[in-house]
């Protein structure tokens, strides 16, 4: 029952949370990833551009370069032929010259330091342009004019200076664009695996992810299943039993009453549940507080479970005795949650508890009342039929006084009427007195077992016993009655009750041994798992079976008790008595062969203290009543 | 004899049972006690008796014999007033009952009673406890006449 109740660690909250961290998860890994993506995209982008721009100033070089040398071949084929055709290429390059030093300037812009590179070359091309304009302008001036000796070499350390600072550096920038270019070639190989592989790792992820919630999304289904199915099971057995079974939740006040249990009562509230105002409302007010106590006990944790008997009310107004088994449940964390409960309807034996109180309590006063009430009566009629046989003899007296005055058969009237006749009724009636006294008497000892407070303490039987029997000890002498006392407990019990018990038993066996035999008497115990058994075996004349039922009814004796004296009042006794310690007791017994009387007395002795006060103030007031 | 030293008290007889009244009073004869007696057979007439401010008894020279089951008021009220009342608290009270309760017994005393004798009902046992009981009346009334 508890199982369905207790599957609280599924709880919404750890599965929310649970999620949440997947989700932080694939949402954190997937950033760092886009992160790196767009860090490794910038980087290839950054390369590219430098070495696209690397090329560009490159080319500008190169074109600069090619202006120089078409301008130097057209120079010197002019200079040579004087062939204007053989010029063109130097025109050519001289006209987009300006324009390709521009276009290189710009470029060489963006790239530090090469800009002054730029500059320092500007002049000597610049020069180098003048001293070959010069000479074109002086063959165009003069045809067979020849450059001197000294322009040439100018013009041919101008040139190589030039031709070569480009040159170079257009060589080492090809060489440097070259190693750039596999550079970035790498680099972005590098990046398209990097997205290849995050790609696959976060695929990965995601089906991991998404498989670890399928399959927790699934345990869940099952356990809500379970958990349905479980709960289904119990409000079933809950509505199924007869015995009302109510579930109070600590967290929403409610309270759950199960159907069979709405149905005793006469209710109809609908599975919502009833909240706490309401229930309380149902609980007999002089069995509030206690439940209250109790309850509140239990929601502070003093207590697990508790049982008590209250009256809970009908729809009908009418009170219905329950009695009340009560436990919290905790959850995970120790907490107590619920507590549930199991009113059992108890009304009927209930009643009949209270009308057996109600009964015992009048029985007692009843017995108590006439046994006094009795003897009040009994006191005058003995008292008086004692003053007659006083007056009897008084009257004989007067009798002999005048005997000589009346006539002889006159006297013997007279005598024959005091003493046959009146004396014979007095005794009558004063043997009657005394029956009746004893029998009022044995009523008032039987009634008053019932009232007897039980005064618990600790008992050594065997020396109890051997106390009862020292003062049987001129009967045991006597009669060379060989009595065994065996190994006997100590056990908790009242002092008195238990002599009168063992007295009664042993006497009874003196009492009614064979005089033919030598007599035996053994007294043993064993122990069961609740209680003793104690024997008292005897070899008299044993008890028959027809006499069995009387042996312990009052006023009653077995056949074969002969001349033994007795009012049919110590077996009755006895049983009063074992009765009253929560015992019983039986024989066994053939005749002419002996008895064993077998009593048993509980280890816990359950005389509740409550009932026996109860029952004590019942009769005390029925008797001050 | 004994009546010599005895005659100094009255007694108070309490007994609605007047069979019982009759016989106590045949055998306190018997036993030598000649005092007068004086019985009431009501519980409330006896307390009128004690508390009636007109009455001028001399509370020194009484002894009450009392019963218990008595009609109106009972013997233990009636006990109860007497050892209560300054007036009447150092007069003896014999209970002189049926009852052979412990408990009641025991209540009695607790109630200050002198003496608690039950009424048996085999006579002889009867007009013993009686005769018994005067001679501890004569012996008995005189320390407690004296005292305080």
């Amino acid at each position: 029952m508890g199982k369905p109740l207790k599957v609280v660690k599924y709880n919404s909250q750890s599965r929310v949370y649970y999620q949440l961290l997947m989700i932080t998860v694939l949402f954190m890994s997937f950033f760092g990833f886009s992160l790196f993506l767009s860090g490794a995209f910038n980087k290839v982008k950054t390369a590219d551009d430098k070495l696209v721009k690397e090329y560009e100033l490159t080319r500008a070089y190169r074109r600069l370069y090619v202006d120089l040398l078409n301008m130097e071949t057209g120079v010197r084929g002019f200079q040579l032929t004087g062939s204007q055709a053989l010029l063109e290429p130097y025109t050519k390059a001289n006209a987009k010259l300006t324009n390709d030093l521009d276009l290189a300037k710009e470029k060489a812009k963006e790239t530090p330091g090469e800009y002054q590179q730029i500059e320092h070359w500007e002049d000597s091309i610049i020069k180098y342009a003048s001293l070959l304009d010069a000479q074109v302008s002086n063959k165009n001036s003069y045809r067979d004019a020849i450059p001197s000796a000294a322009d040439l070499i100018e013009q041919k350390q101008s040139m190589d200076l030039l031709r070569n600072e480009i040159g170079n550096r257009i060589n080492s920038k090809l060489s440097d664009i070259e190693k750039n270019y596999v550079e970035n070639n790498k680099l972005s190989r590098n990046y398209s695996i990097a997205i290849i592989l995050g790609n696959v790792l976060f695929l990965g992820l995601c089906v991991a992810a998404f498989m670890f919630i399928l399959r927790r999304e699934r345990a869940l289904m099952l356990a809500d299943e379970r958990i349905k199915k479980s709960e289904t099971l119990y409000r079933t057995v809950l509505d199924a039993v007869n015995d009302g079974v109510f579930e109070y939740d600590i967290d929403t006040q409610n309270i759950f009453l199960s159907q069979a249990h709405q149905n005793s009562l006469g209710y109809d509230f609908k599975a919502s549940g009833e909240d706490v105002e309401n229930y309380s409302h149902h609980i007999h007010p002089d069995d509030m507080p206690k439940f209250a106590e109790q309850i509140t006990a239990m929601i502070a944790g003093e207590r697990n479970s508790y049982q008590t008997e209250l009256r809970l009310m009908r729809a009908n107004g009418e009170y219905v005795w329950h009695m009340s088994r009560t436990f919290s449940l905790k959850d995970s964390t120790g907490r107590i949650t619920k507590i549930v409960g199991i009113n059992v309807n108890i009304d009927e034996q209930k009643k009949r508890e209270i009308e057996l109180e109600h009964l015992n309590a009048e029985l007692e006063t009843f017995t108590y009342v006439t046994s006094h009430d009795l003897r009040s009566p009994l006191v005058n009629l003995k008292g008086f039929s004692k003053e007659l046989q006083f007056s009897i003899k008084d009257l004989d007296k007067a009798i002999d006084n005048i005997a000589n005055n009346i006539g002889e058969n006159n006297k013997k009237q007279l005598n024959e009427i005091i003493h046959k006749d009146i004396g014979e009724s007095v005794n009558f009636i004063i043997s009657s007195v005394d029956r009746m006294d004893n029998l009022t008497k044995a009523l008032l000892d039987l009634a008053r077992i019932g009232r007897y407070e039980i005064k618990l303490e600790n008992i050594d039987v065997k020396q109890l016993v051997e106390t009862c029997v020292d003062s049987l000890g001129f009967e045991i002498k006597e009669n060379n009655i060989e009595l065994n006392i065996h190994d006997l407990p100590v056990i908790v019990s009242d002092k008195v009750a238990l002599t009168q018990i063992f007295g009664n038993l042993i006497e009874n066996a003196i009492k009614y041994r064979r005089e033919d035999v030598a007599s035996k008497i053994e007294v043993s115990c064993c122990t069961g798992p609740s209680e003793y058994h104690f024997s008292i075996k005897d070899n008299g004349r044993g008890i028959d079976d027809a006499d069995k039922g009387k042996i312990f009814e009052l006023f009653r004796r077995a056949r074969n008790v002969g001349q033994v004296r007795g009012e049919g009042l110590g077996m009755a006794y006895v049983r009063a008595t074992i009765r009253r310690l929560g015992g019983d007791i039986d024989f066994t017994s053939t005749v002419g062969e002996g008895t064993n009387f077998i009593f048993t007395i509980p280890k816990k002795i359950i005389t509740s203290e409550t009932k026996a006060k109860t029952v004590a103030l019942v009769s005390k007031e029925n008797i001050e009543a | 004899m004994l009546s010599s030293t005895a005659t100094a008290f009255e007694i108070i007889m309490i007994e609605d049972d007047l069979g019982h009244a009759r016989l106590i009073k045949k055998n306190l004869e018997r036993a030598g006690i000649c005092n007068k007696i004086q019985h009431f057979d009501n519980g409330q007439n006896a307390l009128d008796f004690f508390f009636n401010e007109d009455n001028n008894m001399d509370a020194d020279k009484l002894l009450v014999l009392l019963d218990l089951n008595l009609p109106e008021v009972d013997g233990y009220e009636i006990l109860k007033r007497l050892k209560s009342n300054p007036k009447t608290d150092k007069i003896p009270v014999v209970i002189l009952t049926t009852t052979d309760n412990p408990r009641e017994v025991d209540k009695c005393y607790e109630l200050g009673c002198n003496a608690y004798v039950t009424k048996p009902v085999e006579y002889d046992n009867f007009s013993e406890a009686i005769q018994k009981l005067g001679l501890l009346l004569a012996i008995v009334k005189l320390p407690n006449v004296k005292h305080d």
